[in-house]
């Protein structure tokens, strides 16, 4: 019974005996956020293995799900009230209106709850208006928007100037991505952030919210 | 099942085992399911290999794709059911396939069909495509430049940004009037330039299904009478919903010739080049069987770099067309999409790869889209020329898989650091003079180099 066990059960995708290994060494008197320290360096280890593509996304998915399940079963409620426990940051994830796609926002998801953050996702075809009412709900500190398509890509502008006219601008980062987008583009509709891929957006997003 | 049982298909939106979350079905059917195929068909990938050229392999990799086809089926989004199809429904499908269709009209009516491993008999089909975005002052005049191409085929007119100064946004007026603007485009550029039958794929501009329908118009638009092109997408991966079913039904009762777009994403949710050439090869099946396509655009792609122009994706496509070559009469075309951009020789290159990888296995060239796709004007009907030319003379020269390996290993050297680079070259308006429509001598002198260079290391152009 070890963290190193349970690390290597997240990675085989095995979410039911990790959860009994975690709930083993808790009663043991092991601290939640060590468990939780293994767990999301084993993570990062898997995502810079899937950014050099020794791994692939399903390892990356499997490993994810083993992971959120541990969260939510028995980690996350010690965590928070445990001394010192920070609440994760919130991001809201969705692709934008009319857009199908969601293979880049799916791994955004995972990238990014890999490093800490709570991630809400809000599937693909989202009106903007939903991604403002789940900001709010949720107490964001990022929306991420994705997009897959050139003509789908003004779902992006409009949330911005959404969130403008509703006074909000600031309130939470507005992130975009998507194979078509640009740093270029995210300067012109007045996007926070753009990342070439989704270890580049979760770097920046821990240095911005530090 | 014929293609034309396309009531009994769509019922199975309604009946199909339901999940209520699209990654419940992808962690318990799609991964576990390729994992299994990958490693029954013995699917291994050398990691060095450009051209494929063991047939008993790529006969693996189709039995693998029909038996993942069959296995997983397809994940219906709207009604959260898997449509699936039985092994007597898929080899029906795929029996009763027309292997050519007759398309066009007048002087430009042509046949466009199955292909054969290096073969010797049927030249490819060059269907020139720059699949970026152009703004809307020179669509017309990109549409006449690409037309003006001799070894032209057909074309697939590049996408509209903007309708009267709005950006063309999906689901909305603009999204309709620029698909509507784009055909009109089309068809006057074709009457501009002396070849109005040519057969044409469109309307890109138009994502949705009530675009597609907007356009279709045999006096301004998509003809029913020359067969034109449509293309209806499976949504990664192994995903459709009510939207690309409509477009199915329309194309199929407006007489198109339609295929179906489909691009597997290498390092995705099929994993490594393994899994993609399994799921790349199943998406020809799925289209065949579920839209009742007539044709495949393949364009499986980079996860990191949007490109089809690395080794291990040259490779996957290389397999696949010959998976299909030798077990099917289904029709595709292998869709470039290079990393550099206009005016850079590392497109030159890029182009040149997936020209020679595709043709000696028996594929059609669709191309060329540049700069990972990104950037609007950045395409040219120049080094569209360079790949369809590429792809003709490898044709010509009876081009066999291990030369076609030899010459792409060589020519791998010259791009594949540059892979990661920006490198994403000019605008049309840069290279082209746009009142003529010609090719700036700078950039005329470049392409000249580039064919040069190419035959000395022993290729030999057509003309």
């Amino acid at each position: 019974m070890s963290i190193e066990k349970v690390r290597q059960l997240m990675v085989e995708g095995e979410g039911d005996a990790a959860v009994a290994e975690v709930k083993a060494l808790l009663e043991q008197g092991t601290e939640p956020r060590d468990i939780m320290a293994g767990l999301t360096e084993e993570m990062g280890i898997l995502g810079e293995r899937f950014e050099n593509f020794e791994v692939f996304l399903p390892d990356l998915m499997v490993a994810g799900d083993a992971f959120m399940q541990v969260m939510n079963d028995v980690l996350k409620e010690r965590l928070v009230g445990s001394a010192g426990g920070e609440k994760p940051k919130t991001v809201i994830v969705g692709t934008v209106k009319g857009d199908y796609h969601d293979i880049g926002k799916n791994i955004v998801s995972i990238v990014l709850q890999a490093n800490g953050f709570h991630v809400v996702d809000l599937g693909s075809d989202v009106d903007p208006v939903a991604y403002m009412e789940a900001a709010r709900k949720e107490k964001a500190s990022v929306v991420g928007l994705s997009a897959l398509m050139t003509t789908t890509m003004p779902g992006q502008e409009e949330f911005i100037k959404l969130v403008k006219e509703a006074g909000e601008q600031g309130k939470y980062l507005v992130c975009i991505g998507g194979a078509p987008t640009s740093s270029e583009w995210a300067k012109r509709i007045g996007a926070d952030l753009w990342s070439f891929d989704a270890f580049e957006c979760a770097t920046k997003l821990k240095d911005l919210l530090k | 099942m014929s293609t034309f049982r396309m009531w009994e298909v769509f019922a199975k939106a309604e009946e199909g085992p339901f999940f209520k979350d699209q990654n419940e079905w992808m962690l318990k059917s799609f991964i576990p399911q390729m994992k299994r195929v990958i490693k029954e068909y013995d699917i291994k990938y050398d990691g060095k290999t450009i051209v494929n050229c063991d047939d008993a392999f790529a006969d693996r990799v189709w039995a693998a794709a029909k038996d993942f086809f069959i296995s997983v089926g397809v994940y219906h989004q709207d009604t959260h059911r898997v449509m699936k199809f039985t092994e007597e429904e898929v080899n029906e499908v795929l029996y009763t396939k027309q292997p050519r269709y007759l398309i066009g009209a007048g002087h430009d009516q042509r046949w466009f069909g199955v292909r054969s491993i290096e073969d010797k008999e049927r030249r490819p089909f060059h269907l020139f495509s720059p699949d970026a975005n152009f703004s809307t002052d020179i669509h017309k005049k990109a549409c006449m430049a690409y037309l003006k191409e001799p070894l032209l085929d057909g074309l697939c007119a590049p996408l509209l940004e903007d309708f009267m100064g709005r950006k063309a946004t999906s689901q909305t007026p603009t999204e309709v009037a620029a698909a509507m603007e784009h055909a009109m485009n089309l068809r006057d550029a074709q009457r501009l330039v002396g070849k109005p039958d040519v057969w044409t794929v469109s309307v890109g501009t138009a994502e949705t299904d009530q675009a597609q329908i907007a356009a279709a118009n045999s006096e301004w638009g998509v003809r029913p009478s020359h067969r034109d092109g449509r293309m209806v997408s499976i949504l990664t991966e192994m995903t459709t919903n009510d939207a690309m079913l409509n477009k199915s039904l329309h194309y199929r009762s407006y007489g198109n010739v339609f295929g179906n777009l489909c691009g597997a994403i290498f390092g995705g949710h099929a994993g490594g080049a393994e899994g993609t050439a399994i799921l790349q090869t199943a998406y020809n099946i799925q289209g065949a069987c579920l839209y009742g396509s007539c044709w495949a655009l393949n364009f499986p792609f980079h996860l990191k770099w949007q490109s089809t122009t690395t080794r291990a994706l040259l490779w996957l496509q290389s397999v696949l067309t010959q998976a299909m070559s030798r077990n099917s009469n289904l029709i595709f075309m292998n869709n470039l999409f290079a990393n550099a951009g206009p005016g850079t020789d590392q497109l030159y290159w890029e182009c040149a790869n997936h020209a020679l990888a595709t043709e000696s296995s028996g594929g059609n060239p669709w191309g060329a889209a540049t700069c990972r796709n990104k950037f609007t004007d950045h395409a040219t009907p120049l080094e569209s020329r360079f790949y369809h030319e590429v792809s003709e003379g490898s044709f010509k020269m009876r081009l066999t898989r291990a030369k076609a390996e030899e010459l792409c290993q060589k020519i791998m050297e010259k791009y594949e650091k540059l892979i990661p680079v920006d490198n994403y070259g000019k605008t049309i308006q840069e290279v082209y003079d746009m009142d003529k429509l010609t090719p700036r001598q700078e950039y005329l002198d470049q392409y000249k180099r580039m064919r040069d260079e190419l035959c000395a290391m022993g290729f030999e152009f057509p003309y």
